[in-house]
């Protein structure tokens, strides 16, 4: 079977060879003539074809546990179940680069059958420029990192993977980055289809904008998905670590918020042309930087990995091709994809769409920086200390210029008019401040609380600003909305049920951007809670049933414990009931684990959390003494449930704006 | 268009900018800390006293857990350093595990880490992935 891999990927680098030239050859001809482009539309079927054949050939050497494949040894075994065992396919790097291009070969086919009607030019030269990716990237999968090598020994138990990422979130979390990551070629590829024909129209914006949107939601859900595995079984409290390898993901994320946003504008105002141009480039950038990063073996981090020259080679020629080419393309066409509606003041959305924009570019600078620094600067390093002093500030900044920007227009903003807008919002802070106050002081209290010893936040007024302006952003969005929504039933005398309905129907892409952008806000109430005053004490106990541990006002009362033996695993297990101090209600059991994995001869620990709407217990179970004592550690993170349900809003959010939609409307306003 | 009101956002782009890098600046000075191995981190006594980043294996033997954290001693195969670590454990730490501590670099012969990662024996490096 491997031979037969082998076999398939020399046929699918010849195929895209021929694909590649089949599409050259036909778009030189100087007249441009769509059913000459029929026949290379369907040869990137077949290239599809031959990829999925290579990504099946793997797949089913995971299946049958086919120990010919090196690739099959080092990331699985035969213990594993067969789910895990079918998702160790994009386990190594070599398996999840076939994975990656089957995507994009995938992508690239059905964007060539959406459009094979009509073969229109710009299409045609997308589709010629992702067979030259696909070529480029099969042809180094081939050559550095061939999933089809054979084991050399030829005999072999599996290694299997490790413990901690056997989690359906883990499990997941890759795939759903790749098809982030292959949807991401696809507005650079119209970008630089446009550049090559001067073809200054939004066509190619048009045709890019669902593409993009699709690949941004998937990015979102990675990264959230990464996050909540890291909080629910890493267990050291966080979801999010500064780690090269996290931000690695955060790259092409920033990337496309500026994308979107800059496709926004260029659709309805035909102006941020030279921001879309140069952020479709910068997205599809980050995205090779992306895998350069946690596949190239340059950066150490949580996910060690090794250097392989040939891999760095190869990233670094592909950067500074991508790079070049661009600058050269957009450069000589910069005159001609000027604005037709250009800033007239300084304060109107247009402008804070521009700072946006900025922030986003800026953050991805900031992690480049913090990733390539120890390569450059004599092994100096950027903490996790320093991007959260950075990303703190920036992110309610950033907040508050969303809300701000839900209620002005584009061009010039009436002054009269947006003061009466602001009455809600600013109303609204005023009423929440103190409330808001006495909170933020009793989350300052909750670190001495819950542990007499720890220092107190050093945050100062910096979370409270956040919890005001989130506050702000959370009625200046939902005002927003409700103008829109009373504009339309004023208009078309619709009742108020029929008005939102038909808001949702026809203008799902703005719809879809309120909600996303209410998320945001909500997401940064939590962010405040949880990053700036997070809580945390140890304790340790005897082994004796209704020994208590007592943390700020609530208590935990232990019930005993039970060891599980497997062939695999001994498992350790402690029972709690979560007390209320005060009235001594139960509000919650857990059952925080050590687990010792015989085989690999580590121990894990199992967290377990009680799940509060104002905030998580986290409990973990850290050592067990020879005596039997246990110690723990009980942290709580406040407001960490908004992190979550902001997340899924602003998921929600785009899955709306992305939703098919009658184009009823002329208008058909995007997100 | 108007030359002046690209003027005007040109000079306000550029004042955001400035404000940026003086957050950057600001945030970072002395905070910044060095990536070195072990062998590196003890050539270089200028370090003492400085915030250091600092990778190696976990020697079998030299772990011990204490109220609030745990000592240990760390090897790059050529020296070792023993690292005082104070916070949360990550599940994966152990002997014979890579990992990078973060902290003070306090005496010729310890560092007092205020952070520890264990290089996470991820699916992206099986070949690491003890199974003997």
């Amino acid at each position: 079977m491997v031979y037969l891999g082998n076999v398939v990927l020399i046929a699918a680098v010849l195929a895209a060879i021929g694909v590649l030239a089949f599409f050259v050859i036909r778009l030189k001809s100087d007249y441009y003539k769509p059913d000459d482009l029929k026949a290379p539309y369907q040869s990137l079927y077949v290239l599809f074809g031959l990829i999925s054949l290579a990504t099946l050939v793997l797949l089913y050497g995971f299946i049958t546990n086919d120990y010919n494949f090196d690739y099959v040894v080092k990331n699985s075994s035969s213990d594993m179940i067969i789910w895990y065992r079918m998702s160790a396919l994009w386990a190594g790097h070599e398996g999840s680069f076939l994975f990656w291009i089957w995507l994009l070969s995938g992508f690239t086919a059905i964007l060539a059958f959406t459009r094979s009607k009509t073969c229109d030019k710009l299409t045609s030269y997308a589709l010629g420029i992702l067979s030259g990716i696909q070529l480029f990237f099969l042809a180094f999968l081939m050559i550095a990192t061939n999933p089809f090598v054979v084991n050399p020994t030829n005999f072999g138990i599996g290694e299997g993977i490790n413990p901690l990422l056997l989690h359906w979130a883990m499990i997941i979390h890759p795939p759903t980055l790749f098809i982030g990551y292959a949807g991401m070629t696809i507005p650079f590829a119209y970008a630089i289809a446009a550049l090559m024909n001067r073809d200054t129209s939004a066509e190619w914006v048009d045709r890019a904008y669902k593409w993009t949107l699709f690949a941004w939601l998937f990015l979102s859900i990675g990264i959230l998905l990464g996050s909540v595995w890291a909080y629910v079984v890493l267990g050291w409290g966080g979801y999010w670590g500064w780690d090269p390898v996290e931000n690695a993901s955060l790259l092409p994320w920033l990337g496309g918020v500026a994308l979107l946003h800059s496709f926004h504008i260029y659709r309805q105002r035909k102006s941020f042309k030279h921001w879309a141009l140069s952020m479709s480039v910068f997205s599809f950038l980050m995205v090779i930087i992306a895998a350069f990063i946690t596949r190239g073996g340059i950066i150490q981090s949580v996910h060690a990995f090794e250097r392989n020259t040939t891999v760095v080679g190869f990233f670094v020629t592909v950067i500074i091709a991508i790079i070049a080419s661009s600058i050269y393309l957009i450069s000589t066409r910069w005159q001609l994809y000027a604005s037709e509606h250009e800033f007239t003041s300084l304060f109107s959305r247009d402008i804070m769409y521009h700072f946006n924009n900025i922030f986003m570019v800026f953050g991805a600078t900031i992690i480049l920086i913090g990733a390539f620094l120890p390569l450059f600067a004599g092994g100096m390093s950027i903490g996790p200390a320093v991007y959260n002093r950075i990303a703190q500030p920036l992110g309610i900044i950033l907040l508050f210029i969303i809300s701000i920007c839900a209620l002005i227009p584009f061009g010039k903003t009436d002054m009269t008019e947006f003061a009466k807008r602001m009455a809600a919002p600013v109303g609204a802070v005023v009423l929440a401040a103190f409330p808001l106050f006495l909170y933020w002081q009793s989350l300052n209290k909750l670190i001495t609380d819950v542990n007499p010893k720890a220092s107190p936040p050093g945050a100062g007024w910096l979370g409270y600003v956040g919890l005001l302006v989130a506050a702000f952003g959370v009625v200046a969005v939902i005002e927003a909305i409700i103008l829109k929504i009373a504009t339309r039933m004023k208009a078309s005398e619709q009742g108020l049920l029929s008005a939102i309905v038909g808001y949702f129907r026809t203008q799902g892409g703005a719809a879809g951007g309120f909600i996303a952008h209410f998320g945001m806000a909500v997401i940064v109430a939590g962010l405040v809670g949880s990053t700036l005053y997070t809580a945390s004490v140890k304790k340790t106990i005897p082994d004796k049933t209704g020994e208590t541990i007592t943390v700020a006002d609530f208590q935990l009362r232990y019930k005993g414990s039970k060891s599980e033996t497997s062939a695999t695993q001994e498992k350790f297990r402690t029972s709690f009931d979560v007390l209320e101090k005060s009235s001594g209600k139960v509000i919650g059991q857990i059952a925080p684990r050590m687990v010792f994995h015989k085989d690999k001869e580590t121990t894990t620990s199992e967290v377990d959390i009680v799940y509060q709407p104002q905030r998580d217990i986290f409990v973990v179970l850290r050592a067990i003494d020879e005596k039997g004592a246990m110690n723990f550690e009980i942290k709580v993170n406040p407001l960490i449930s908004f992190v979550w349900a902001g997340s899924i809003m602003l998921v929600l959010g785009t899955i709306i704006a992305y939703w098919p939609r009658r184009k009823k409307s002329p208008q058909n306003e995007p997100g | 268009m108007e030359a002046r009101s690209r003027n005007r956002l040109i000079i306000v782009t550029g004042i955001v900018l400035v404000l940026l890098a003086v957050l950057l600046w600001r945030s970072s000075t002395g905070s910044l800390s060095y990536f070195k191995t072990v062998t590196e981190l003890k050539a270089e006594k200028g370090l003492i006293g400085k915030t250091v980043k600092v990778g190696g294996e976990v020697v079998k033997g030299s772990v011990k857990r204490r109220e609030d954290g745990v000592d240990f001693t760390i090897s790059d195969k050529k020296s070792t350093i023993k690292i005082s670590y104070d916070g949360t454990i990550p599940s994966t730490f152990g002997e014979g595990i890579q990992v990078i501590a973060d902290g003070k670099y306090d005496k010729e012969d310890l560092v007092k880490a205020d952070s520890l990662v264990t290089k996470c024996p991820s699916k992206y490096k099986s070949e690491k992935i003890e199974t003997k």
